[in-house]
């Protein structure tokens, strides 16, 4: 019995393998098997990261050509060291790529997986707690069978230290095969830029906001956030940003976890936009503004006072 | 007979054959329709040919039309003339002197109606080439036209007091007996036999010159418009769209994506249009520099018709020269329209370009699935959630229930079945006017129930924007309901449920007596059941399109909010006002062309100076709400009709508000 | 080219969900059902590369007999038949995978599409492991497809980025949104979806051993996070407002 985690990396270690690695770890101990990890990619520089999880080994198949993901040879890497180890529990991260790789491997090995948990903990068993119905629902799932896998959804495990050592490094090479699946080209969104659609934290401005000077107040928030920027009509239409960040009804409909609506008096045109957002914070002067009768959470107050100290109090928490 | 005789007998002759070939392919045209002419009750329609056609009631509701009035008697009168001095042309001496007195009342009439007439040219002149208001603004080659037409006329004129001066007939004709002085101190003498046939002549040659232009232009209205307004179609009347069969065996095409499959009512009217432009100058989309020109659809249609048609009547099959969609109705066009048939009240001779548009709509939308993106979100939210926004369908009722209002489920023995509909439903500002018409039909001791969680969309957008199938749908889903409880009466809150519920449900074997809140508020208010108490505040209101034009509830509101407050009116009020621009489903799509509709409605609103403006439609609340805010005036109140009467009869804000 | 989608029939995330009594399954009476939305873009994708190199269109599913439905409205888009398989209700993701695999095997595609996910159980899986049955090169939410003919070239997202990836054929992909628009059904179509042909089986004809599907995880319980929206006005000075609201997305909500 022995636990693995499949470390995410972009060059460096993503902080959603840290995530995983400490997820991992608290597995590992509660069911008093060893914790491994595994890293793929051009050359694991710092192993030293990965100490306070408990994690005995690290195996790393460093390649000049493992650099970018490619789910063919990170899957059958993957499923040989699992066979290898007798790995019972696999733990990856629920990113983009991450996602693709559990799921492979576990097709490989025949287990079950869960992704994008939130939460996973030992009783009896595994258990993991996970978003269904587009996160209306959440389902307390139990493994019965393992081997099996999760994934963790990125950014919601708190990473916390203990004074086990980092894990001693393996380094193997890079097994014999030519994918079939060839990487054409990567490119990386220059920072900042979050797509509306997709964005997991939108912050949008209304007419309140009082011209297009003002931006980058909210732009603040919104790096401090990494969020992207939406608007109510309003603030189209007056001619301060583009159509393309307009939600609601004519507009863009978001499902971020986290909406923020500053100066925006919440009309059902635009409300309809927003609807899918699982929180929603508003902010407004009047405390009449129907915004408050359709958010999560409301400040009432003046958006140039309250976003800075939004963004400050963010960067400050968060850092 | 005379050489001079049998010339003008051959053109006579020429003049009429050209005529006739010209109606007889313009009928053919027409007939290429689909249907056939609706001709049920004609004593009806006589009459409405009397008091429309020759009472001529719809084109003087403007003043320009009383020079229209002039000239169209003018014609019949002069016609009797005319007639006389062509037999006269062929059989010279003849006359029409043995009608006696008859004839001397005519002559006297023709001396008036000649000076009448040219007053009235004079005004057209003066109005197509000094004055120009846009709506008269037209092409050079209609501007030639109209040019044309009143040189003509006017010579015909011309000729005739020349002729009556010469040779002067019985009758009471101050106006000749005024020029023939003036004439014969100019030519020197009285008897002028050469330049009597000279202008008798010309009289007969420009009456057929006349009648040959006739069918080929503008005025071919002449001879159509009569039978467009004697074959009007009453399914069609007042924004009423038909039922489409979906279902019909061998149907391959819906909507209207060839001009043969338009009826023959449509083909005939657009033969009709005068271009007068009284519908584009009413036209908010026009108003606002859109695209859209109602007259330019009907010219448009016209044009292709004519063009189209000597191919298709040789072979039925022919393949058009151009596509009615996107050639001669181009996309912004046909999406800008919304349907509030402004259009269609105001064109003289009864034509309807918007239900031109709808046609094409459908077809666009049925055959195609071609339509602007936003709203093809709203409709996909119609189909899950029955609401626009795609709010949880289950959360329908949900305004009622700290109300105490039941559903037809809990209790289905009520009076009145209110239809609150989806803004009424969902959208927070509108829910306080529905928790208003709540509690003020309580407070009348009203009993009514709702549907909750089993009202649908009513599917207007949808079928105004063409989605015929959604909206039958729809429709069919709430008749069923509403006939399952066994539902006699309904009150809505939204004058687009209004109209469907009434005009267009029938169709589905929905019939009930559909009222408005504020028809119903008033009738309480008269039987004294509400005892609202005057305030101060002047309130302007504005007319939506759907309750007024559409349905012609108009003193309802008004006497509403007379009870409660005083009534300022806008410049263009009740049956002319303009619309919010939400209709047709605009409410769910961009504006992106031209100024915004309901920013230049709220500009008439603020240049009244209101203290508070009153609406009954959620639409035009959104639409006005939006608009003074663009201008800067949110600071106006504005409030529905029935908020505005809950608050003169003392019914706590705290119930409407927060319904609490 | 034979092109196969996989579709699920879900519940509207719009709808109100509420805890069925067994505490593990949500009250399925108001629920409204739909096409997984992310299936509608692999739909139409597929759809797009039929209208562009021909061939045909087959749609396949797993779920009950209702689900012939959400089947039809592809088939309304404009795809050309249908494979409904049914009685696999209790399968986990990875029985489920080895179900469609192995219907898809018979049916040999060049190309599969599928949504990303489909939000009712929200599992992330099912593809890429009937890709990996099917020993087929698969990637996962694209953003953009192109086929050369032999192979076929999409755009793959990734956090702050793309990959643009080459595969040769036959491949699957799973679609993300910005993929397409997906098209607005017409009446002659939805009037000839009526008519198409919908293949219904059962899992059993599949011939798949018992144990091999036998799902190896279950739902203990369903919770629900939040009802309807908490309208919760923070009280205060700005600046404690603004700290409280910031703990309670991280610690309450975990949002940041
Ligand atoms: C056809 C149609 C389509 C539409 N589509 C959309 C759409 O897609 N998206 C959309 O958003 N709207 C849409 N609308 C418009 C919608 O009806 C509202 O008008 C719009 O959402 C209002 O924008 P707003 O809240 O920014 O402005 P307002 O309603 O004017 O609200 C501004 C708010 O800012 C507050 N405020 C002002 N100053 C401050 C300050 N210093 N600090 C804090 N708060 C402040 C005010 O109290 C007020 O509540 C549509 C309307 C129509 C008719
Ligand atoms: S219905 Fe209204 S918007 Fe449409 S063409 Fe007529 S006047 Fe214009
Ligand atoms: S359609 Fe009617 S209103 Fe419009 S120009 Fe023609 S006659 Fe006038």
């Amino acid at each position: 019995m022995s636990v693995l985690v499949l470390l995410e990396q972009r060059g460096a270690l993503k902080a959603c393998a840290h995530e995983a690695a400490m997820v991992a770890g608290t597995l590992a101990r509660a069911a008093g098997a060893p914790l491994y990890g595994v890293y793929i990619g051009k050359s694991l520089e710092e192993a030293s990261s990965l100490a306070g999880f408990g994690m005995q080994k690290v195996f790393a198949y460093e390649h000049d050509s493992l650099g970018h993901f490619c789910g063919e040879i990170y899957t059958s890497i993957v499923n040989e060291l699992a066979k290898e180890l007798g790995s019972t529990v696999i733990v990856g991260s629920a990113s983009a790529l991450g996602k693709e790789w559990c799921a492979s491997v576990a097709a490989r090995l025949d287990v079950e997986l869960v992704q994008d948990c939130l939460e996973v903990w030992w009783n009896n068993g595994l258990m993991a707690r996970k978003p269904v119905y587009a996160g209306k629902v959440l389902a307390e799932v139990r493994v019965i069978n393992t081997p099996a896998m999760v994934s963790m959804r990125p950014n919601v495990v708190k990473v916390e230290r203990d004074a086990s050592p980092a894990p001693e490094v393996e380094k193997r090479g890079m097994p014999s095969s030519t994918p079939r699946v060839v990487v054409k080209d990567v490119a990386l969104a220059p920072a900042g830029t979050v797509e509306l659609t997709e964005a997991k934290i939108v912050v949008s401005g209304g007419r309140g906001l009082g011209g297009p000077e003002h931006w980058p107040v909210l732009q603040a928030l919104c790096d401090a956030l990494g969020a992207a920027l939406g608007a109510s009509r309003a603030a189209v239409d007056a001619g301060w940003i583009h159509h393309s960040h307009q939600v609601g009804q004519t507009g863009k409909v978001v499902s971020p976890d986290l909406y923020i609506a500053c100066g925006i008096s919440g009309a059902i045109q635009h409300q309809a936009g927003m609807r899918p957002a699982k929180i929603i914070v508003g902010i407004n002067k009047d405390p009449q503004a129907n915004i408050f009768n359709v958010c999560d959470y409301g400040i009432v107050g003046d958006l140039f006072e309250i976003v800075p100290l939004l963004a400050e109090e963010i960067r400050k928490v968060c850092a | 007979m005379t050489l001079g005789g049998l010339l003008l007998v051959v053109l006579i002759v020429a003049a009429h054959a050209v005529f006739f070939a010209r109606v007889y392919f313009i009928i053919r045209c027409i007939r290429l329709g689909q249907g056939s002419l609706p001709a049920a009750f004609p004593l009806l329609r006589m009459k409405d040919v009397l008091v429309k056609g020759f009472g001529q009631v719809l084109v003087l509701r403007q003043p320009a039309g009383i020079g229209h009035f002039l000239i169209f008697w003018g014609f019949f009168v002069l016609t009797y003339g005319t007639l006389e001095g062509l037999i006269a042309g062929v059989f010279p001496g003849f006359s029409f002197a043995w009608m006696g007195p008859f004839y001397w009342l005519m002559n006297t009439l023709q001396d008036w109606f000649g000076l009448l007439v040219m007053g009235a040219l004079a005004v057209a002149l003066y109005r197509r080439f000094v004055w120009r208001p846009r709506r008269l603004q037209a092409s050079l080659a209609h501007t030639i036209d109209a040019l044309i037409i009143i040189v003509l006329i006017a010579v015909l004129i011309k000729a005739f007091y020349a002729m009556r001066i010469i040779e002067p007939k019985p009758g009471f004709t101050p106006v000749t007996d005024m020029l023939r002085p003036w004439f014969v101190s100019v030519t020197g003498k009285a008897a002028h036999p050469m330049g009597y046939a000279a202008f008798h002549w010309l009289h007969n040659v420009v009456v057929l010159s006349f009648l040959v232009y006739i069918p080929f232009s503008k005025h071919l209205h002449l001879i159509t418009a009569l039978p467009n307004l004697y074959f009007r179609d009453e399914k069609r009347i007042a924004g009423r769209i038909p039922k489409l069969d979906l279902e019909a065996e061998g149907m391959e095409s819906f909507g209207i994506s060839k001009i043969t499959e338009y009826s023959r009512k449509d083909l005939l009217d657009v033969t009709a249009c005068t271009e007068c432009g009284r519908c584009q100058e009413a036209c908010p989309a026009y108003f606002t520099n859109k695209p859209l020109s109602p007259k330019e659809v009907v010219l448009g249609l016209k044009a292709h018709l004519f063009e189209e048609c000597p191919a298709l009547l040789r072979d039925r099959t022919a393949a058009p020269k151009k596509a009615l969609y996107p050639d001669v109705i181009e996309k912004d066009v046909l999406w800008a329209c919304t349907t509030c048939r402004a259009c269609e009240e105001a064109c003289p001779v009864e034509i309807l370009p918007m239900s031109k548009l709808i046609g094409i709509r459908q077809a666009r939308v049925l055959m195609e699935g071609d339509f602007a993106e936003e709203a093809q979100t709203a409709l996909r939210n119609v189909e899950t959630q029955s609401n626009p926004w795609g709010l949880p369908q289950e959360a329908r009722g949900a305004w009622a229930e700290a109300l105490g209002v039941k559903t037809l489920a809990e209790d289905a023995n009520v009076d009145y079945l209110f239809f609150v509909g989806c803004a009424g439903s969902y959208d927070q500002r509108y829910m306080q006017v529905t928790r208003a018409v709540a509690r003020l039909l309580q407070e009348a001791g009203v009993s009514f129930g709702i549907l909750g969680a089993e009202e649908c969309c009513t599917g207007d957008s949808a079928k105004r924007i063409g989605n015929e199938y959604l909206a039958q749908m729809l429709a069919q889903q709430n008749v069923d309901t509403m006939n399952g409880y066994g539902v006699k009466k309904v009150v809505t809150a939204c004058p687009h449920c209004y109209n469907t519920i009434k005009n267009e449900f029938p169709d589905y074997g929905g019939n009930y007596e559909v009222v408005h809140h504020t028809e119903l508020l008033a009738a309480l208010m008269q039987q004294g059941k509400l005892k609202p108490k005057q305030g101060p505040a002047t309130v302007v209101y504005h007319d939506s399109c759907y309750l007024g034009r559409y349905n012609g509830v108009f003193d309802a509101p008004r006497a509403a909010i007379l009870a409660s407050g005083t009534l300022k009116e806008l410049l263009r009020t009740r049956s002319n006002s303009f619309c919010c621009g939400a209709g047709g489903g605009r409410m769910w799509m961009e504006e992106r062309i031209g100024g915004r509709i309901n920013e230049e409605r709220s500009k008439e609103i603020i240049q009244v100076k209101p203290e508070v403006v009153a609406t009954a439609c959620p639409f035009c609340m959104t639409m006005i709400s939006d608009g003074l805010k663009s201008e800067h005036r949110a600071d106006i109140p504005l409030k529905d009709v029935a908020e505005l009467l809950a608050e003169a009869c003392g019914i706590v804000k705290k119930d409407v508000v927060e319904g609490e | 080219m034979k092109i196969a989608v996989l579709v699920k029939r879900v519940p509207d995330t719009a709808s109100v969900f509420k805890i069925a009594v067994d505490g593990k399954s949500v009250e399925t009476a108001n629920l409204k059902y739909v096409m997984s939305p992310y299936d509608e873009h692999a739909v139409e994708e597929a759809i797009k590369l039929k209208e562009k190199n021909g061939g045909e269109v087959i749609i396949v599913s797993v779920g009950p007999s209702e689900a012939k439905e959400i089947i039809r409205s592809g088939l309304a888009m404009g795809a050309d038949s249908g494979l409904l398989i049914t009685g696999a209700e209790a399968l986990s993701p990875r029985g489920l995978a080895k179900v469609l695999a192995a219907a898809l095997k018979t049916l040999a595609p060049d190309v599969i599409f599928a949504g990303k996910q489909a939000v009712d159980d929200d599992a992330a899986q099912v593809p890429e492991r009937v890709a990996e049955l099917l020993d087929m090169p698969h990637a996962s939410v694209i953003t953009r497809f192109e086929c050369l003919g032999a192979s076929v070239v999409v755009d793959r997202e990734i956090e702050g980025g793309q990959y643009t990836l080459e595969l040769p054929l036959p491949a699957l992909l799973t679609t993300q949104k910005g993929i397409n628009t997906p098209r607005y059904p017409t009446l002659p179509n939805i009037m000839k979806a009526k008519k198409k042909e919908i293949r219904e089986m059962s899992v059993g004809e599949l011939g798949l051993a018992s144990e091999a599907l036998a799902a190896g995880c279950t739902v203990e319980a369903f919770t629900l996070p939040r009802q309807e929206r908490l309208r919760k006005v923070l009280e205060g000075e700005s600046i404690q407002k603004v700290q409280e609201l910031v703990r309670i997305l991280r610690e309450t909500e975990k949002v940041l």
